[in-house]
């Protein structure tokens, strides 16, 4: 008893792979692949963010951004397959909600940091990920959100950058910060980085924890 | 009047032309389904019956405004469909679904192709036969094997998983629950003596890991097409009035109350309606199932629908008329039936029940279009709520390391065993009612939930120490491979 | 609710915690009338709510996911004056002056006098302190004779029943809970099983970092062993599964544990027992009712020094006051609640303060057992954050001839990395590497680093997988002037809120001085790197003990496990209640929970509290 069901005029000859095997690591040759192929009007879906909304291309460069930052790889900030991120194949899509918080908050900064991105991948830049790093560093600004980035990707929490430069100074305050969502909470970095798993949140089942976790790379956080 | 012809053989020889299998469905909502389509999908499901591996894609037609995922979504949706209708088909096998009665039995019902989980699992572990059907408890001389639907009324037939509470209709019944599994999870349950929780707990079940057989359209050597695991959980509304009876696939039910101490209790004879249907499937390239829902239109409304007061006149768990009514409470207790009431609640209580996510448009265009396929039957009142897939394909897809029988699930998967399930949530809302939501784990989802089902195996003696490689011997536990229904064994 | 007439019932209950629930059941599933009145929120239909709270709480303290709420949107603490039916929280247990400051009543719902901060928390809400971790841990058969056994110490007194009186209702208490482990394995220290008996389900499995414990203590010499004055010095310490009602298995209906390391302060799939579990099937029964958000403020006694009426004040709305007339009453609402409502109430005699209190040890005899910390990095990954938050333990070491001069102790292996210890992780390590901040003390060097990138990972990555914990329950004594009375400040239904006087006595001391050598050891043979913090000096809870000519500061945190306040004992003239946990005063009346019992040993609280719920269960459905 076999099927093959196909709801719209173009129908794949049945036997052929699903396409999820395209693409894999992030490059260069990517980021372009991704530029044709916002302009050639395949959206990533609806957005929710009323003012200045990011349009495909930003969405890319916000995840080349994040993966430079966080040092987790592009494919699996965007997961399950960034190449497919394009196009979305993201069931939890955290990376749009990460987005549209920063966007509301620091618009124009954000919009520097994504430049520093892009122009950090123009040839003959050998290492982009060193050389984004190296200048969201050159100045305050941009470092603090950076770093603001970086713990939301990681912890689902949002540290504010003026909080972040005042904990540096002397006698600093208590930490404060915010939880953005439950599902931030869940889909934090720093959990995998650990080879675990959100407390309160686990995906897997009895008895993993008496074995050795799988792999750091790429199980858990990509190559 | 009862369908009464003997069913069809099952597992027709599938077809070795891949250009067979090809169907196209126009989802245009401004064009109607023509008679070619209609033939062409419900002649191609007579001939093959239910999809045995899903074929789905993330491309869509050129200049396609969605995503891949929404691409994929609808491939799948698609496919729930025609899962749908392939089981719901007349058990005959000759009789086309849109030729059917609202009482005419459907392949599912039909002992040949599917098995209650009661008549698995009996009392004391004992050996169950496929063909062996025993009449409920106390209905021994009421029931009809040809033409009666049994059920025995444990907790879990009135109270939903987890003790999370009874659904009581606007009539004050209490609406009913049922498990079936195929021949392929019966064969596999039989091997093993899983039917029993002395064997499950025995020596010989404690290195078994459990690895129910995956759907494949066209296996290694040429061998036929199988379906793998199939697993169907249903809702039932009792039906009193006969213009109800229209509205809904109908069977005759007899059916046993719970039983407390040794005497019979007693056996009430209902026409039930379906309201409900879930259907898990386990493929070659879904190792963590596909995960289908299904519903009668007229059980609930949405939250949208009811602020902008697009209401219908009635509902099987909801009144409209109630504004003050507490939404998606559970019922006072006690919950468990009294014998003397039959199937009435004790107090007036009604679940008045809002479902909490909606549907998504491109859902509810392919119902449109299925409904149009089935219109003229009672089959054109149901919708299809969403199917939960696993979305990261290779994950999905992917076999333990170590050699072993087929499939082979890999149970070693790291932080995601569930391997992405999409959409995140999903709840029908008569079988998942209280625990509709998007809260994380806490709220219904079929994948996360199901993930978490064990078996009454113990880890063997050496799982402690360590193996050839340094590292403990376990592999895996008592992990059940997504499926509640060997927790059931007695 | 119409004047003078109250709701009537056979049995009359205070509480619907872990004694209260299964009383109820008990006297239910017996068809007698029940009646539980409780001061918080209803079972809920589901657990949404609770999780959400938790998930988005910044704070995920034990009280995070329950009401009332901790903090509001603003991350202030609650005014207690101000909640209707309020409750600890370990926030409010910091330094004076701040954020939490212990001393100070409007952020603080215990009224702490000292000398030292009481710093265990309970939840008032129906299903009791659900928050709890599990932990299902027979008490040593040596625990219940503390003054025959150790007749120098003067403090302690015996239990009126002994090991073997509770043997049977252990049993009881694990099939009704859902306890998993293996018999051989629990045999120690004199714990003994009926020759037949099994638990439900078998073992939780081990973790990696248990693993790495019981490998380190495989072989010690005597020498480095002396120190615990055990009556041989052992030349193995062994690290043991600990019972936990956290299924292993499908019981009743629930699925086994999945690893979500989040026992504290909630299971998300509910493979850990709750008292909700309990409440519904007593509610199934169609003979018990529970009345939500109704605060028993009153005890009333009539002719012949029964128990004629409780008065409660209900804040579901409407408001109203109203009573519960039954035949027999208990008090079951925790070792603070409980003597609360007991002070409140107005004794026949003049000269006795308190229902239930001609022995004038209402209230006296707080315990709790203090919890001694302390962390570090191991040289290798233990791979922590994975598996319930504590699967294995040691309690070989619960008794032996120290216990003349010292508190015993019983380790806990922390699964959960420095969550617990360092006020939050991982956001503290993390905040750390990305800020350039030292929190942890790891990020010592000069310039701190602020990294990004893969620098980033490779340091947390590196960080995290050896995280390791260690606690220490240390046995403390019962001391007459650790006691809860009742202050002058109120809370939101101007009732006075419990006034707390706490200290750790010299031989309390003394056993976290072991707990610390111990700690020592341990961390030695593992050879981890010790990164416990150096207690700051306003810190409440801190103290410093001469160790090996050193001063070495310590400090102690609370285990949850509120005892002693209305103590059992075989006289009235020095306890509360009898062995049948029956007030000598009161004839009708009976106090449930951990309150009853006369010491604490080392064991957690919540199984004997169920093994003597089920106990004083059925002595009760007899005289209704």
């Amino acid at each position: 008893m076999t099927h093959s069901p196909h709801p719209d005029a173009n129908s794949i000859p049945h036997g052929e792979k699903e396409d999820e095997a395209v693409g894999g690591g992030f490059t260069r040759r990517g980021v372009l692949a991704g530029a044709a192929a916002a302009t050639a009007a395949v959206s990533i879906g609806a957005i929710d963010t009323p003012a200045s909304a990011q349009t495909p291309e930003e969405m890319i460069v916000f995840v080349q951004l994040s993966a430079a930052l966080t040092g987790i790889a592009a494919d699996k900030l965007a997961a399950p397959n960034f190449a497919a991120a394009v196009r979305n194949s993201d069931p939890v899509d955290i990376k749009r909600d990460y987005f549209a918080w920063v966007n509301q908050r620091h618009p124009a900064l954000l919009r520097r940091l994504l430049q520093i991105a892009r122009d950090s991948q123009k040839p003959p830049a050998a290492d982009p990920a060193k050389a984004i790093i190296d200048k969201v560093n050159a100045a305050p600004d941009t470092k603090y959100l950076g770093r603001s980035i970086v713990l939301m990707w990681y912890l689902g929490a949002w540290y504010e950058p003026n909080h972040l430069q005042e904990l540096e100074r002397p006698n600093p305050p208590q930490p404060k910060f915010k939880v953005i969502s439950s599902k931030a909470y869940t889909q934090g970095w720093v959990w995998r980085v650990a080879q675990a798993h959100p407390m309160g949140f686990s995906e897997m089942q009895f008895g993993y924890w008496a074995r050795p976790p799988s792999l750091l790379r790429p199980d858990f956080i990509g190559n | 009047m009862h369908d009464l012809v003997p069913a069809n053989p099952p597992n027709p020889a599938p077809p070795t032309d891949p250009s067979k299998l090809r169907l196209t469905l126009d989802l245009d909502p401004k064009k109607p389904v023509d008679a070619a389509t209609r033939d062409s999908i419900l002649n191609n499901i007579m001939e093959t019956g239910i999809p045995c591996q899903e074929t789905v894609t993330g491309n869509g037609p050129e200049g396609s405004q969605k995503t891949q995922l929404e691409h994929r979504q609808r491939g799948f949706d698609f496919y729930s469909w025609l899962t749908f209708i392939a089981l719901n088909s007349p058990a005959d096998g000759r009789t086309r679904i849109d030729k059917s009665l609202p009482n005419t039995k459907t392949k599912w019902e039909d002992r040949a192709n599917f098995k209650q989980l009661l008549d698995v699992m009996l009392l004391n572990g004992e050996e169950p036969e496929w063909d062996k059907k025993s009449p409920p408890p106390g209905c021994e001389s009421e029931f009809k094997p040809e033409s009666d639907m049994g059920i025995e009324m444990i907790n879990e037939s009135y109270d939903q998983p987890f003790k999370t509470g009874p659904l009581i209709d606007q009539q004050g019944n209490y609406g009913l629950f049922d498990i079936l599994m195929n021949k392929e999870m019966f064969d596999y349950i039989k091997q093993h003596k899983l039917y029993s929780k002395t064997e499950q707990q025995g020596e010989a079940n404690s290195k078994l890991k459990v690895d129910f057989p995956a759907g494949e359209n066209f296996p290694k050597g040429g061998t036929p097409g199988h379906p793998g695991g199939i697993i169907i959980k249903v809702s039932w509304k009792i039906l009193d009035s006969e213009a109800e009876k229209r509205k809904f696939h109908t069977v005759d039910a007899v059916i046993s109350m719970p039983r407390h101490g040794p005497e019979k209790p007693p056996c009430l004879r209902r026409t039930l309606g379906l309201v409900g249907f879930h259907v898990m499937h386990k493929t070659e390239t879904r190792l963590q199932w596909i995960w289908t829902s299904f519903e009668h239109v007229d059980n609930v409304p949405e939250q949208q629908e009811i602020k902008s007061r697009k209401l219908k006149r009635s509902y099987s768990f909801y009144n409209p008329a109630c504004t003050t009514c507490p939404v998606n409470q559970t019922p006072p207790r006690p919950w468990e039936p009294k014998a003397s009431l039959g199937l009435k609640f004790h107090s007036p209580f009604k679940s008045q029940i809002v479902r909490r996510t909606p549907l998504t448009d491109d859902t509810k265009n392919m119902n449109k279009k299925f409904q149009e396929i089935v219109r003229g039957t009672v089959w054109e009142n149901y919708m299809l709520l969403s199917t939960q897939w696993p979305s990261d394909f290779n994950c999905a897809r992917k076999k333990a390391s170590e050699s072993g029988p087929d499939p082979n699930t890999d149970l070693e998967k790291e932080p995601d065993m569930n391997c992405a399930p999409a959409p995140t949530f999903l709840a029908n809302s008569t079988l998942e009612t209280y625990s509709q939501g998007d809260s994380p784990l806490a709220s219904s989802s079929c994948m996360a939930c199901h993930g978490n089902a064990t078996s009454y195996q113990a880890a063997p003696r050496d799982a402690e120490q360590p193996g050839p490689d340094g590292k403990p011997n376990f592999k895996f536990f008592n992990q059940t491979d997504f499926t509640f229904m060997l927790e059931k064994a007695r | 609710m119409a004047a003078g007439s109250c709701i009537e019932c056979d049995v009359a209950i205070v509480g619907a915690g872990f004694a209260g629930a299964l009383v109820a059941n008990e006297l239910g599933k017996a068809g007698k009338e029940v009646v539980i009145l409780e001061a918080g929120d209803p079972v809920p239909v589901n657990i949404n709510d609770y999780m959400e709270r938790f998930y988005k709480a910044s704070a995920k303290v034990p009280e995070s996911p329950y009401t009332p709420e901790v903090v509001d949107a603003n991350n202030n603490l609650f005014d207690p004056s101000k909640v209707n039916a309020g409750r600890p929280t370990v926030l409010s247990l910091l330094a004076k002056g701040g954020f939490g400051d212990w001393t100070d009543p409007k952020q603080s719902y215990l009224i702490q006098k000292g000398p030292r901060p009481f710093a265990s928390t309970y939840d008032r809400v129906a299903g009791g302190t659900q928050h709890w971790l599990g932990t299902c841990l027979r008490l040593v058969p040596a625990d219940f004779k503390m003054k025959t056994n150790y007749p120098f110490l003067p403090q302690f007194v015996d239990w009126p029943i002994g090991y073997d009186d509770l043997n049977d209702w252990y049993g009881k208490a694990e099939w009704e809970l859902g306890v998993s482990a293996d018999v051989q394995e629990q045999a120690f220290l004199g714990i003994k099983f009926p020759d037949t008996y099994k638990y439900p389900m078998p073992k939780i499995p081990r973790s990696l970092v248990d693993a790495a414990v019981a490998q380190a203590l495989r072989s010690l010499s005597k020498d480095e062993t002396a120190f615990l004055e055990m009556e041989t010095s052992p030349t193995e310490i062994r690290v043991r599964n600990l019972p936990a009602a956290r299924n292993s298995q499908p019981y009743k209906g629930r699925r086994a544990c999945a690893g979500n390391t989040n026992c504290i302060p909630i299971c998300p799939i509910q493979a850990k027992y709750d008292p909700t579990i309990t409440l519904n099937e007593a509610t199934e029964t169609g003979h018990v009712r529970i009345f939500d958000r109704h605060v028993a403020n009153e005890i009333v006694v009539g002719e012949n020094g029964r128990i004629s009426q409780i008065n409660f004040m209900r804040y579901a709305l409407p408001r109203a006051n109203g009573c519960v007339k039954a035949k027999i009453y208990v008090i079951a609402a925790n070792a603070i609640e409980t003597p609360r409502l007991l002070l409140m109430s107005k004794h026949p005699d003049p000269k006795v303060n308190g229902v239930a209190n001609s022995s004038d040890m209402v209230g006296r005899n707080l315990m709790d057992h203090p919890y001694y910390v302390a962390w570090g990095l191991t040289p290798t990954p233990v791979y922590p954050y994975r598996g319930p938050l504590i699967t294995s333990g040691i309690g070989d070491l619960c008794d032996g001839p120290f216990r003349n001069k010292r508190g015993a102790f019983r380790v806990d292996i922390g699964n959960e990395g420095w969550n617990f210890v360092i006020g939050g992780d991982p956001n503290v390590t993390t905040l750390d590497f990305v800020n350039g901040m030292n929190a942890t003390t790891l990020n010592d060097g000069s310039p701190r680093k602020a990294l990004f990138g893969r620098e980033l990972v490779e340091k947390l990555g590196d960080v995290f997988t050896r995280q390791f914990r260690i606690g220490f329950l240390v046995e403390q004594t019962p001391d007459l002037e650790n006691r809860v009375t009742l202050s002058e400040i109120r809370d939101g239904l101007g009732l006075r809120r419990p006034e707390i006087s706490y200290n750790l006595s010299d031989y309390t001391r003394q056993g976290i001085v072991a707990a610390y050598r111990m700690k020592n050891l341990l961390f030695s043979k593992m050879g981890v790197k010790d990164c416990t913090k150096e207690v700051a000096k306003n810190e409440p809870s801190r103290f410093e003990e001469l160790i090996d000519d050193k001063i070495v500061p310590l400090s102690y945190g609370g285990a949850g496990h509120i005892m002693g306040t209305c103590r059992m004992g075989s006289k009235k003239d020095n306890s509360v209640v009898n062995s049948d946990q029956q007030s000598w005063d009161h004839d009708n009346l009976y106090l449930l929970g951990s309150s009853t019992f006369p010491t604490g040993g080392t064991a957690n609280p919540t199984l004997t509290i169920a093994a003597l719920a089920l106990r004083a269960a059925e002595h009760i459905a007899k005289r209704v």
